[in-house]
């Protein structure tokens, strides 16, 4: 059993238009779930469904094996990081911070004690009686976990809580936001459209598509075992190359290398990661006709054409445009989608 | 020192010219009120203070005055206060609630209703007068600050106001608290006011003095002195300098007027300053 339990939910607006459809997920005590998705995929109405900020309307949601589907925001125990982080413009940090404990009846020295010890662990002790305003986003972002972490709720909920920051504050973001959960361990749930947040900071990554789980693993199994196309394309920077390609007698020809394919006969498609076509010698070599070469630093990533099909390689090679090279990958890299 | 351009110049005697305009009756009124009345009578209007300062305010302050001899001007003082303030204050906290249940609550027929109450815009106060006047009296709620007062204080414009104000605020606000345990009590009260203090108050400067200038209301709503308000003394005391039997006391009659014109300039000085403040400060 799991600590969050979401069985069989369906969220719509209209009868016929299924926003989520018949999704059932378990949350561990302690884990660290992120569910990814692209816009539009109903990441965030499920986020909201267990927030109580969204009617459910069938399925069943547990948070702690107790059914809360009809249990107001505030009954159920969780707390929120927004967006837009949602602060209270015309309250300090101070009063940010304890809003919550105070409608919760929580006596004065406690929530004092309380605001010490948070602001304390997030780094905002000299920031108390500042108004939202005067702070930096970074700063606002510890503000909003602050007020998520005060209550010591069963579960957080992140709604994409850093896609308002700076590419480098993200990242700084990212990382606290891994270490806090590792010294508090409550449960929490996260959602973003960023894979490369899904991957850093999952434990579990839950990935969603037009409301339904398209793979539910820990980031190594998502990356390496994509259950899908969908998947495969979706994490990954650059997204996994695919082409169809037939099956007979038990082999694809592969830009004129033959591999043996354990599928029954007929048409597939076949994934190759950009990163796993490699300059050092292998079993399958390719000829490709660089288009275009965006540069890294560290390494880059190569457009091309490889016998009419395009095709992206990331590489440490630096290659002229419009000259043909000779790539290779293992025929273990190779994935197939029926 | 710094050169005042051709420029600056034509636009400072233009400012100064309207500048003019608006005091000198203003100042004449005040200077002229500071005469005995047989000096008004004799000499005409005065531009320059005289020494019947304390008597005729005392005069007109506490001696009782109007046709029946019955009430003061600072009795009708304190009406006019009541009224302002009553109307005011209750047309803020209507109206603000008004939106708050419009914009929050998701009810049936939440935006017919909107655009019923803004429909009432189009509607002036006179137009209902009859008929409110009806209502009030078969409540027996003629001459009664209740009566004045309550009639007046649902506001369209104020209704929308707040409406657009509070269609700004991001959803996430209300949610945010809906997870910090507040109810929508305590989301308006620890939230949407403070955040609309500003409104408020813009509001408030506003609709004291609409409420401070009406008229027609208070005339109809009170036959008893004891409920006339500034404006209505106003009117009665020039009235009977004109049509009475004795002098005519311009210098009450001025005095009156200054008694009228103080209160709203004062309030609209102490509230502007918050006002602005709010203006500097606040954001959503």
């Amino acid at each position: 059993m799991g600590y969050i339990e979401i069985e069989k939910v369906s969220k719509w607006y209209k009868k016929d238009h299924l926003i989520i459809k018949d999704l059932t997920l378990s949350v561990a005590k302690g884990e660290f779930l992120v569910i990814v998705g692209p816009s539009g995929c109903g990441k965030s109405t499920l986020l909201r469904m267990i927030a109580g900020l969204e009617e459910i309307n069938s399925g069943v949601i547990k948070i702690e094996d107790e059914v809360v589907n009809n249990l107001s925001p505030a009954d159920r125990d969780i707390a929120m990081v927004f967006q837009n982080y949602a602060l209270y413009p015309h309250m300090n940090v101070y009063k940010n911070l304890s809003y919550g404990l105070k409608n919760r009846k929580v006596p004065k020295d406690i929530i004092d004690k309380k605001v010490k010890e948070t602001s304390k662990l997030l780094q905002i002790e000299e920031l108390l009686d500042r108004k939202p305003s005067e702070l930096s986003g970074g700063q606002r972002q510890r503000v909003a976990m602050g007020r998520a972490i005060i209550r010591e709720p069963k579960a957080f909920l992140f709604d994409e809580p850093l896609s308002n920051l700076d590419a480098k504050l993200r990242h700084q973001m990212r990382l606290e936001i891994r270490k806090l959960h590792d010294k508090l361990g409550i449960t929490s749930i996260y959602v973003t459209h960023d894979q490369v947040e899904a991957m850093t900071l999952a434990d579990r990554i839950v990935v969603m598509n037009g409301g339904r789980v398209e793979q539910i693993g820990t980031p190594d199994e998502i990356y390496n075992t994509p259950a899908s196309i969908f998947v495969a394309k979706f994490m990954g920077t650059p997204p996994m190359n695919i082409f169809q390609m037939k099956i007979s007698d038990g082999k694809i020809d592969f830009f004129g290398t033959s591999v043996e394919i354990s599928n029954p006969d007929g048409m597939v498609f076949v994934g190759i990661r950009p990163e796993a076509i490699q300059d050092a010698r292998s079993d399958i070599v390719i000829e490709v006709l660089v288009t275009m070469v965006e540069r890294l630093g560290s390494e880059n990533i190569i457009y091309g054409e490889c016998q009419g099909e395009q095709i992206v390689i990331k590489s440490k090679k630096m290659p002229e445009k419009n000259n043909s090279m000779q790539f290779y990958l293992s025929k273990e890299s190779i994935y197939i989608f029926s | 020192m710094k050169e005042i351009g051709f420029s600056s110049l034509r636009t400072h005697i233009i400012l100064i010219i309207f500048a003019l305009l608006f005091i000198v009756p203003v100042w004449t009124i005040l200077a002229s009120s500071t005469h005995t009345p047989v000096t008004i009578l004799r000499d005409g209007l005065q531009f320059w203070f005289g020494d019947n300062f304390i008597n005729t305010y005392k005069s007109i302050l506490f001696e009782h005055s109007g046709y029946t001899k019955n009430v003061t001007a600072f009795r009708m003082l304190i009406n006019s206060l009541i009224l302002g303030f009553g109307f005011a204050i209750g047309k803020v906290v209507i109206s603000s609630m008004a939106a708050y249940a419009i914009v929050y609550f998701r009810f049936k027929l939440a935006n017919f209703l909107f655009w019923l109450i803004f429909l009432t815009l189009l509607l002036p106060v006179e137009v209902r007068i009859v008929p409110s006047f009806e209502v009030l009296s078969k409540l027996n709620l003629l001459n009664s600050y209740t009566g004045l007062i309550v009639p007046l204080i649902a506001s369209a414009t104020g209704t929308f106001f707040f409406r657009q104000f509070y269609k700004s605020v991001p959803d996430e606000m209300l949610e945010a608290a809906k997870i910090d345990g507040a109810n929508s009590w305590q989301f308006f009260i620890d939230i949407l006011v403070p955040l609309s203090k500003t409104m408020m108050i813009a509001l408030f400067i506003v609709m004291f003095i609409v409420g401070w200038n009406q008229y027609l209301w208070p005339i109809m709503m009170t036959t008893k002195p004891e409920y006339s308000t500034l404006l209505l003394g106003i009117k009665e005391i020039y009235q009977s300098n004109f049509e009475g039997t004795y002098l005519p006391e311009f210098n009450k009659a001025f005095a009156m007027t200054i008694l009228a014109l103080i209160v709203p300039v004062v309030i609209v000085i102490i509230f502007q300053r918050w006002f602005i403040k709010g203006l500097v400060d606040s954001e959503k």
